[in-house]
């Protein structure tokens, strides 16, 4: 915040970079003053855009899906077999639509830097656990086995335990959806000063052309199996910007036809020895 | 005696929806298209449990709340919060000025029926 003349203040950003002369010796400092207040008055314009944009698509929804399971319900009386069935496509797709909305809100709240994560001491091994329980019986019903090896506890990080689990579970439920048969396996430990945690599938892999890709936003492979499956394609972009947000970084190994592995690398959160 | 609910839903095909959902329950409902009016009827009806949109025109749900929680004849009273936004900052402010419970949009009928009830199955048993 600086003042101007009058009195009044505004806001400001400042920067200040190092000249180097052609062999990178520094030969002075440049301090730049840049008034920021249109900026902050767009930001604040997207901040009630996307509230609005929000409410509006959440309004219809509620209605269509609302109403869909009135009837499914059986609140207005007896539907016969092929209503219940056609009621459930409604009803099944309305909640694709909103997985959507509330991915892109992710999205646009992650990029623009306005996601607040509460950063605090979490246990990845427990973070793990609770997301094992949670795909358990979507990886039993599909014929598949979920193996979890995590032989240290606690590994502690730095981070927003919710926005990791949703990253865990994101990396758990692609690799159980893009698996025909075999098993998922999940990881952790920690290694030097990070902790690691991977997921595994015998699935159906990626081509090397994808894997460039894979974490851009709305990717889907060109894949008939995929393409027969219900996703956003912004799964992987909003794991991806998470863990970056938590200076991590996230990779992929695969092999098309035999499996992928993603891998998170999160800094080991460094206890801050008592003063005595 | 029927249990009272009070609904503030701008929405009326929504307000429609759960008003339905509610009476086959059994539960008497009066429907307020806004904040003002909800209080009104508030105040006249002594609700068991209100139900409160958060964005509605004339006077929003966040103000009816603080209205309720400084009333001491109405601060009793359970309110539902009910929210198209769906951000965590708006759920903890409806917390923290006093909700009850908040339910998200889009919501499934029957998890607002048995929120209602928990609620008020909960009054019944003091």
């Amino acid at each position: 915040v600086a003042k101007r003349e009058d009195g009044s203040s505004l806001d400001v950003q400042l920067m200040v970079n190092i000249v180097e002369n052609t062999v990178g010796k520094a030969i002075c400092m440049v301090a730049s003053v840049v008034d920021i207040t249109e900026r902050k008055k767009i930001e604040q314009m997207k901040d009630d855009f996307v509230a609005l944009a929000s409410h509006e698509l959440r309004t219809p929804l509620t209605s269509i899906q609302g109403y869909a399971e009135l009837i499914l319900d059986g609140d207005v009386g007896e539907i016969s077999r092929e209503q219940r069935e056609f009621l459930e496509i409604i009803s099944q797709n309305t909640r694709r639509l909103e997985a959507l909305i509330n991915d892109v809100l992710d999205v646009e709240k992650i990029e623009s830097g306005r996601m607040t994560m509460k950063m605090e001491k979490t246990d990845l091994s427990q973070v793990v656990d609770n997301c094992v329980n949670t795909f358990k019986v979507m990886a039993e019903n599909k014929g598949l086995q979920l193996e979890k090896d995590v032989k240290t506890s606690p590994i502690n990080v730095l981070g927003d335990s919710d926005r990791l689990s949703q990253v865990f579970s994101n990396l758990l439920s692609n690799a159980i959806k893009y698996t025909k048969e075999g098993r998922v396996k999940i990881s952790a430990r920690i290694k030097g000063e990070f902790a690691l945690v991977a997921v595994e599938d015998t699935g159906l892999g990626m081509s090397p052309e994808d894997m460039k890709i894979v974490f851009s936003r709305f990717f889907r492979a060109e894949d008939s199996y995929v393409r027969k499956t219900t996703g956003s394609g912004l799964g992987l972009s909003i794991a991806k910007a998470t863990i970056e947000r938590h200076n991590g970084d996230i990779k992929v190994e695969s092999k098309l036809g035999a499996g992928s592995k993603f891998e998170v690398i999160l800094p080991l959160l460094k206890e801050a020895k008592k003063a005595d | 005696m029927a249990k009272k609910i009070v609904l503030a839903e701008d929405e009326p095909q929504i307000a429609r929806l759960i008003e339905f959902k509610l009476k086959k329950e059994g539960y008497e409902v009066t429907w307020k298209e806004n904040g003002e009016e909800a209080l009104e009827a508030i105040k006249a009806d002594k609700p068991d449990l209100i139900l409160l949109d958060i964005m509605m025109p004339v006077m929003g749900g966040y103000e009816v709340l603080r209205r309720l929680k400084e009333d001491e004849n109405l601060k009793s009273i359970p309110v539902i919060m009910l929210t198209a936004m769906a951000q965590e900052k708006d759920v903890v402010k409806g917390i923290d000025l006093g909700a009850e419970d908040y339910i998200s949009k889009p919501f499934h009928p029957a998890e607002l029926l048995a929120r209602v009830k928990r609620i008020l199955g909960k009054e019944t048993e003091q």
